[in-house]
Formats: C-alpha cells, structure tokens, sequence
C-alpha cells in the first residue's frame, strides 16, 4: 500500500476545498463498498475490522468506477470544484 | 444572464473537436472545463488511430504534438508461467501517413484547445459544471460554479460518468457490466532506449496487447505504447468482475504485478514513473450507447458510451472527435434552421449512422458479448502456452512426436470447446 501512496505522490494535486465524494452517513458498513476497496485504482477505500468502511480522499484520481461499482445509493458522489483535485501532466 | 449559441461542457477530444468545428464555421461558443487547463482531467491509453479522422480535421495534424507512428503491433497471451508472443509489421504502417500515433493527452488537448482559441472560440476552465438548466424537459443551459448560463445548444462532452445527460434525463446511471477500469503509469524511458527496446526508428513507435493471467481470469488486458521518450503501461478490467468476491486481488495489485511480469519488467527497467492515473472506459457497445440528441441537447465521446474493444483494436478517441465533428455539424444545420428541438438535433444520428462512427457499432454489436468470454482470459493463454511449452521442450529422455504433443492438449472436447466459441467469434 506504500508503494502506491508513493506512486499517487508523483501526481500534481491542487487542494481539495471540501471532499467531493462521501459514504453516505450511515451506510459505513454497506456491503456494496467492497465492490469500491477492490475496484478503486487509488486504494482509498479500506474496510476496518469492524466491518466499517472508510474512504481517504486525497489521491482520488476521479475516474468514477466507485460510483460504477457501488452506485449512487450508497456514495455521494460529484466532481471536485474547478481547478482543484488531479492535475495530470502527461495524461 | 450569459447567453451563448453553443456551450459545450468538457474539453477533451469530444468537446474541442465540437468546439474547433463550430469556431471555424464563425459560430459562438464556449468550452467549459472543470481542470486547471484543458487536458489536465483527461487521460486515455494513448493511441490514437488517425486515418478515420484525418480528413474532418484537415490542416490540424501537421503541427499536432504526437508522440511516435506506430509501426509495430504485438499482442501477447499470458499464462501463468508462459506467454506466447507474435508481432505483426507491414510496410502500409511505415507510411508518412501513419494509421495511429501514440499521444499523451494533456500535452495534446491543450495544443488542440489553443488551436480553438485561435479560431475564437472560448474556453473557460477551471469551471465544473454542475447541472443542466431545464425548462419543460428542454435544455436551456448549464449551472457551472453556481452561475446559470444559457445557450441554443448544449453538447456534453462531459466524459465517461455522463452525468449531464444522466441528469436531463437521457440516460440511467452506469451499470458496473458495462464499464471497465483502465489504470496506467507514464514511465520516462531514453528515448534511443526505447528504439532499441522496440526494434523501431526514430519517431517510430510500437503497440503492443496482454491478455489472460494478469487479469487473473477477468474481462480486460494490458497495453503498452511508446511516447517520445516514455512508454504508457496499462491495465484494463472489467468494474462488474474486479467488484466481485472471488477476484483475484484489487486492481492496483493486479497492476504491481503486471509490471513484475518477466515479459514486462525487462520493458521498463530503468524507466522512472512519472505519472499514475485511471480513466474509466465504456465497454457496451451498441447496446450501451446513450440517447444522443434531446431538446437543446446533444451528447458525444466517452459521454455517449463512444469507445469499442474488438480485441485486436482499442479505440475510443477517433469516435471521440468524429462524434463533436458531427455534433457541431448538426447545430451549424439546426442553427441555419433557427431551432435546436429534437426533431431537428436529429441530425446527428443521421449524420453518425452515415459515418464510420455508427457504422461500427453496428457491425461490431455483438463484440463485446463474445470478448467477456472467460476462456480468453484463463483457459486459451493457458491451453496456448502449455502447448508451446512441450514442442518447445527437449526432455532428458526421448521426444514425443509433435503429432502426440498437440493430441495431448487439444483433445475431443478441447475441440468442442473450441468450435462452440469460434461459432461466437464468427458474430465479430
């Protein structure tokens, strides 16, 4: 998981005012965010021991397959504020 | 309140492709991208095919900043311990016009977003677009960054989620069996390393396809192109199968081990990672395709669902541009008619039914049904490799004879199995 916090700090990132995709409240332990741990190119999901989901923003690449992958139900999901987020230089 | 003749939401390939028709034909519109500077959100795997494009476009390539012709293809089936490799040259891609061209997309969008500037067009970025402005299901405009701006015409061009035209009602949300993930490193390489690496010449570039035991069984595959003095390496699969239990290890995992594959590592050893990113791609096809045209509305690339995987060939990026080319078109003809209703956007199918854009998606409707079989991922670059193994193979002992070796692997039912999936293939 190092490696690829290292390979996400290559990118160029403008701060994010406020996150832009959120687990809904409530539905932390919603099984359909697995589908989001797996999928996610980013790692920025984790499921705890307890069965309790959590999603690190910072990194987000804002390709979309959580929102694919678990849906609108249990992810708020929207694109970060103009000129913020990834910036990428090679594309 | 701001009115313009045309907006278009999303500069990528789509939308200033929209954008630099409709500037050339005098027609006011404005390009709203939520990056920091067009190109800055966009990502693809990096080859473009040129030859059905280049005429829409004439005068734009010359100058373009591409990275390398391709010259030499190559795919590869990876076993789990074996691969089976072919490479394919011909003179009709050693051409001074080339059929593809790798590129790495910031660097080509914005060149391409200068070139529309300059003909007066506008774009605006760091400018998100949250929502269509509807009146009696008509679109009327965009909401971006809290402010209202009307137009004529909306293209959304808004990449692969769709969400402007999810939101005006042309589309349901995505379906996880209809899109797959692509994630991919720009890894910096000599440029004369990458010469030698890949048997090519100066500004000669090579593509080159996995598939099998890297996805671990899913739907998808790798890729490799060369750039000027980098290569893009990438991995694509499938949303519905890696959200699944039973998948072998999450995608940035299947990525590392990708890279760690012996017919890899050598490839890119040496080379720094400069950049990690994913782009989401639409995998349906026909079927998936959105409704393309509404009242006020039109919607072309990825937004649309433009992107076909036919095995051999990965394109999205040519639908991409033809799309806007036909969608600026159809206003330019809705414009002289002084309505953007419907009925009169309908152009644009028409116009995308006549050209190669639908014309593909037609032929190839049943593609994507027949690439999700699972034996291409397992059981065929298994099947290939041990097969290749044992006539490759000289034992300590005596040699079967090569008659025995394939009767070994391809038996009866090998057979049957075969023969009931090329009755499928035979659909693409």
């Amino acid at each position: 998981m190092s490696d690829l916090k290292a390979k996400l700090g290559l990118n160029v990132f403008k701060p994010l005012p406020a996150p832009h995709i959120r687990i809904r409240p409530g539905m932390e332990r919603d099984p359909r965010l697995r589908a989001a741990a797996r999928a996610c190119p980013a790692g920025l999901y984790a499921e705890g021991a307890d069965g309790v989901f959590t999603l690190t923003i910072d990194g987000c690449l804002e390709c979309g397959t959580c929102r694919i992958a678990c849906g609108t139900g249990v992810l708020e999901w929207g694109y970060p504020e103009g000129g913020t987020g990834v910036q990428f230089r090679f594309g | 309140m701001e009115k313009f003749d045309v907006i278009i939401v999303g500069a990528g390939l789509a939308g200033l492709a929209a954008a630099y028709t409709l500037a050339g034909e005098g027609v006011e519109v404005v390009v709203l991208e939520r990056g920091d500077y067009p190109g800055s959100k966009n990502l693809s795997g990096g080859r473009l095919y040129l030859n059905p494009v280049r005429d829409l476009f004439p005068g734009l390539w010359d100058e373009a900043p591409l990275e390398r012709a391709i010259v030499r293809e190559g795919a590869t089936l990876m076993a789990r311990n074996r691969s089976f490799t072919f490479h394919y040259t011909g003179s009709e891609l050693r051409t001074d016009r080339p059929q593809s061209c790798s590129i790495l997309r910031s660097k080509f969008d914005r060149w391409f977003a200068e070139r529309v500037e300059e003909r007066g067009g506008m774009i605006l970025p760091k400018t998100l677009v949250t929502d269509p402005v509807l009146e009696n299901g008509k679109v009327c405009g965009v909401i971006a960054g809290g402010d209202e701006l009307r137009a004529d015409a909306v293209i959304a061009c808004d990449g692969v989620l769709s969400l402007i035209p999810e939101k005006a009602g042309l589309r349901a949300p995505a379906r996880p069996h209809d899109y797959a993930v692509g994630v991919k490193e720009v890894i910096r390489l000599d440029g004369q390393v990458i010469n030698d690496r890949f048997s090519v010449g100066e500004g000669e570039g090579a593509a080159h396809l996995f598939a099998g035991d890297i996805t671990k069984g899913l739907f998808g595959g790798g890729f490799l192109y060369t750039n000027q003095d980098s290569v893009s390496l990438g991995l694509v699969i499938s949303i519905e199968d890696i959200s699944k239990e039973e998948a072998a290890g999450d995608a940035p995992a299947l990525f590392e081990a990708f890279k760690a594959r012996p017919e890899i590592e050598p490839l890119i050893r040496g080379g720094e990672t400069m950049e990690y990113g994913a782009h989401v791609i639409p995998e349906g096809g026909y079927r998936a395709l959105s409704r393309l045209f509404g009242d006020g509305i039109l919607v072309a690339g990825d937004s649309a669902g433009f992107a076909l995987n036919l095995g051999f060939t990965v394109r999205g990026m040519e639908y991409a541009l033809a799309s806007g080319y036909f969608a600026a078109r159809a206003v330019i003809e809705a414009k002289k008619a002084g309505r953007y209703d419907a009925a009169t956007l309908a152009v644009y199918q028409k116009l995308l039914e006549d050209s190669f854009v639908l014309k593909d998606f037609q032929t190839f409707r049943d593609t994507p049904r027949v690439l999700s079989n699972p034996h291409l991922f397992g059981h065929y670059p298994e099947l290939v490799g041990n097969l290749m193994r044992d006539l490759y193979t000289v034992p300590a002992g005596p040699k079967s004879p090569v008659f025995t070796t394939l009767r070994k692997h391809l038996t009866l039912g090998e057979l049957w199995t075969m023969l009931m999936d090329a009755k499928e293939v035979a659909k693409i």
